[in-house]
């Protein structure tokens, strides 16, 4: 009796001192700290492998493309294109100021590309730019990551280590995404973010002829029982996304707002209790820019007063930028149909219909 | 039993609920899954039968392009889609 006695009372006396401890010092946030900078510090190298992945990768694809230097060409585009956003405390003209730096960003890349590589084709040119984006994405993340990790080591600062290990998986699988992507675009096969422009194709014949109406944007004429169809989509098959609104903007000024109705399609992403390629549809602009396409068409549309429609496919983050899935392809498949469902019954035989892909259309014409 | 006193084993017991509560996190984490990525398939169509053919996606294939013709009509074919066709599931059998 007279050990357990002793045992109970080295027990009251260790629950005492750890009561003590864990209330009264900091030895456990330095306990936490250290787990939590050790599984930051683990996926930190998850991160600068994605990194190396990526930068191999990438430098295999362009040599495939006879690029001489592609090293170098990644290592001077990585730290270097970034883009100021315009001041938003004054708000007057600010679309049309990002859209100008948007613009002036856009020719600098292509610029520093043909620079570098002057006989490329449009589709290797852009191809090359995609991959060099990828690239400088996966190293931004990198550098963020490591930001905080060394602001969080430096100061101690266990609330920074902790919301950064909490957070870091969803991060990990966002550059994984990006890692993978390098993959599919340089396959060039069509990925999910181009269900738009996939689902647009979809509603053309095979005699519909192309013709660029704003840069890297073209414009197909087709019908449909009766009704007259415009077609706006970025130029395939390379890896672009066009300027869809500049492309709307230009047609329905062309035919003086003589138009029934605009049906706008895109890729959206998905909530985690929704499944890939579910097809929704509703009112306003499927565009997932910036601002200064998605304006472009609100604008016009409220010019005309026009319906604008929207028809959307869900997917993930990570599908939306990587090889398109069947479960998506069948996606788009319906959101076709869903778009031919509103051009025959909210329209008459005789009107005039605008629809417009959005998206990246890599490998698709 | 073993004439041990009933805290040691109660010690005994909690450190080896939390050495291996470690263990298995550690483990948890560390094993990688090898993600099966499926076939990349390229769909043509005929443009006067609708007649479809699937075959292994090649490097130059994209939506739009035009390519061969029809084995059942000889009309123009042209492909019409390029997807990832998901690897087959493991066949799961119902308990009897």
């Amino acid at each position: 009796m007279d050990g357990v006695q002793d045992w109970t009372s080295m027990l009251i006396a260790i629950l005492i001192l750890s009561s003590f401890i864990l209330n009264f010092t900091d030895i456990p946030q330095k306990i936490q700290f250290t787990r939590y900078s050790s599984v930051v510090r683990r996926k930190l190298m998850e991160l600068m492998e994605f990194e190396e992945e990526g930068r191999r990768k990438s430098i295999k694809y362009l040599k495939d493309m006879n690029l001489n230097n592609p090293k170098t060409l990644i290592d001077n585009y990585v730290d270097n294109f970034f883009m100021i956003f315009p001041v938003e405390r004054e708000p007057t003209d600010i679309i049309r100021r990002l859209k100008h730096l948007l613009r002036t960003r856009d020719e600098s890349v292509k610029r520093y590309v043909l620079d570098q590589v002057p006989n490329v084709s449009e589709v290797d040119r852009q191809k090359i730019e995609v991959l060099l984006e990828l690239n400088s994405v996966l190293t931004y993340i990198n550098k963020v990551v490591k930001h905080y990790y060394n602001l969080g080591v430096k100061f101690n600062d266990w609330i920074m280590m902790m919301q950064l290990a909490l957070q870091i998986n969803h991060i990990v699988r966002l550059a994984k995404a990006y890692k993978d992507a390098i993959d599919s675009f340089g396959v060039g096969a069509p990925i999910g973010d181009g269900a738009g422009a996939l689902a647009a194709r979809m509603l053309l014949d095979s005699v519909s002829a192309a013709s660029e109406i704003a840069p890297e944007t073209v414009l197909y004429e087709t019908s449909l029982e009766g009704r007259k169809l415009y077609v706006i989509k970025a130029k395939g098959p390379g890896p672009t996304v066009g300027w869809p609104g500049e492309a709307l903007e230009k047609l329905v000024e062309r035919l003086e707002c003589r138009i029934s109705r605009v049906i706008t399609i895109d890729a959206a992403l998905k909530l985690e209790s929704e499944k890939s390629g579910e097809v929704a549809y509703g009112v306003g602009a499927a565009i997932g820019d910036l601002g200064p396409e998605k304006i472009a068409m609100e604008r016009i549309a409220s010019k005309c007063s026009v319906p604008l429609d929207a028809v959307v496919v869900k997917m993930s983050n990570e599908e939306a930028i990587n090889t398109m899935t069947k479960q998506i392809y069948e996606g788009v498949v319906r959101a076709a149909d869903v778009v031919k469902n509103i051009i025959l019954s909210k329209t008459k035989e005789g009107e005039t219909v605008i629809v417009v892909g959005v998206g990246n259309t890599l490998g698709i014409e | 039993m073993l004439g041990l006193d009933p805290l040691y084993i109660l010690l005994i017991a909690i450190v080896v609920f939390l050495a291996s509560y470690l263990l298995v996190s550690y483990l948890r984490e560390s094993s990688t899954q090898k993600e099966e990525k499926g076939k990349l398939l390229t769909m043509k169509k005929c443009l006067s039968c609708n007649y479809v053919l699937s075959r292994p996606y090649e490097k130059e294939d994209y939506v739009g392009r035009k390519e061969g013709k029809c084995p059942r009509c000889s009309g123009d074919m042209m492909i019409t889609a390029i997807y990832l066709e998901p690897p087959p599931q493991p066949q799961v059998t119902a308990p009897s």
